[in-house]
């Protein structure tokens, strides 16, 4: 029994420059009742400044400068957000229901996400909502070339937040999006004018995989994005042995994924999401019972094509078949 | 924790999860646990059985991987399991190249 909710973390990422802490600031500004957050700032530089500004907004704002979250991940953003936990106790304080953290502008999302979910203590108490990264509009593609980061950022993100409106055209904001969507198919885009509270409440995960909304194997350069067709006839025992096995192989190339896996009961599915080698807690939906279409699995790799993981799973799949059958279907209820 | 054998148990893996559903009452499926735990060991067995490696349940929970050099390593889940094995110098299926 959970005497008290799971504090919410919140992920704010994006490029050097991409306009991440004015986001911040603009929602904290925002916020009804701020005793309820924590903010969390790393940056690049060995001083610290950002978070001087947020002080004066949210009283419990901590700075970690000199160092990169994501590069050090188990010592120093563990420790904080253990600290953040710590105090929380001491003060028995029941407001703290949100931790925000705002990434350096070369972070790789995917190892913050990572640290929170290995570390038993820290994944008891924080459940990660949305990893949110900024971005500020792209003519052509030489930024996420160049800079890898950029990339991981962008294919990270739940949503996306596309920044400075003012000093871009609307046909380089339409292009952005075009890439942005091309790259993560699956996070919702905004703008940053409604960059507001309310989206902190948010739930990652709702997504629909309706075949005629998919993009299906469209690329970028090296990164392609595609749904996977799985046999529904295989079970969540053997796909999550393939998938474990194919994320241990190659999770560097597997950016993203995200689908619905149908399971015993018909009217019920397991949505499950990763990020590289991490997987977030699956969670357990309804479903219109039957419906096939509702299934499926959409990756985003990098170098990693769709006809390679497609074949991997039917191999296995074929694989499976040469199973004594008897042995997969053990039933322990006869032996009581 | 087992209360008789005194380990603790690790905590819940995603692997796991499918037969977790809030929905429904844990007593009541714990059956489907126990065959998704047996279904699992048959896979692995059987893809791990020309490599002599032997994948035996642990604790209800965790894998216990017996290699043919005699030794022997508890993986307390799927993801940790192919990491060891691989650790071990033993050859392994290639899942991409489809080779079980």
């Amino acid at each position: 029994m959970r005497l008290r909710s799971k504090i919410r973390l919140h992920i704010l990422t994006g490029f050097l420059g991409s306009g991440k802490s004015t986001l911040l600031r603009k929602l904290l500004g925002q916020l009804e009742n701020k005793d309820a957050y924590a903010v969390l700032i790393n940056e690049y530089g060995t001083i610290a400044i950002d978070h001087t500004f947020i002080r004066s907004t949210i009283a419990d704002t901590r700075a970690m400068a000199g160092i990169c979250a994501c590069c050090s991940p188990v010592d120093e953003i563990r420790k904080v957000l253990l600290d953040i936990l710590t105090d929380r106790e001491r003060r028995n304080d029941d407001n703290l229901s949100d931790i925000i953290i705002e990434t350096s502008g070369i972070s790789d999302p995917a190892r913050i996400i990572g640290t929170i979910l290995d570390d038993g203590a820290l994944s008891e108490y924080i459940v990660i909502a949305r990893c949110i990264t900024a971005i500020e509009p792209l003519s052509d593609c030489s930024l996420l070339e160049r800079f890898p980061e950029a990339r991981n950022q962008i294919s990270c993100a739940d949503l996306l937040v596309i920044t400075k409106l003012d000093i871009y055209d609307s046909e380089t904001i339409r292009e952005t999006e075009s890439i942005i969507s091309e790259i993560n198919p699956f996070s919702e885009i905004i703008y940053s004018r409604d960059f507001e509270p309310s989206i902190l409440s948010r739930r990652r995960g709702d997504i629909e995989l309706r075949r005629d909304t998919l993009p299906i194997d469209g690329h970028h350069n090296s990164i392609s994005s595609f749904r996977l067709i799985f046999d529904h006839r295989m079970r969540w025992s053997s796909f999550s042995v393939w998938l474990t096995g194919i994320m241990h192989e190659h999770g560097d190339l597997i950016l993203r994924f995200k689908g619905i896996i149908p399971l015993r009961r018909p009217d019920r599915g397991l949505v499950i999401q990763g990020v590289r080698h991490r997987v977030y807690e699956p969670e357990h939906i309804d479903i219109i019972p039957n419906d096939r279409e509702a299934f499926g699995l959409i990756f985003i790799t990098q170098g990693l094509e769709c006809a390679r993981i497609q074949a991997s799973l039917d191999h296995f799949a074929a694989f499976l078949s040469t199973i004594d059958q008897n042995e997969l279907r053990f039933d322990p209820s006869i032996i009581g | 924790m087992c209360e008789v054998c005194a380990a603790f148990g690790r905590n819940r893996h995603w692997t796991s999860s499918a037969s977790e559903d809030p929905e429904v009452l844990e007593s009541s499926d714990l059956n489907s646990y126990r065959t998704e735990r047996r279904e699992i060991l048959s896979i692995l067995n059987a893809m791990f059985s020309k490599f002599e490696v032997y994948i035996e349940d642990w604790d209800g929970e965790s894998y216990q991987i017996n290699l043919a050099s005699g030794v022997s390593m508890i993986a307390p889940n799927l993801t940790e399991l192919w990491i060891l094995i691989s650790k071990s110098n033993s050859n392994m299926p290639r899942f991409l190249e489809g080779k079980f």
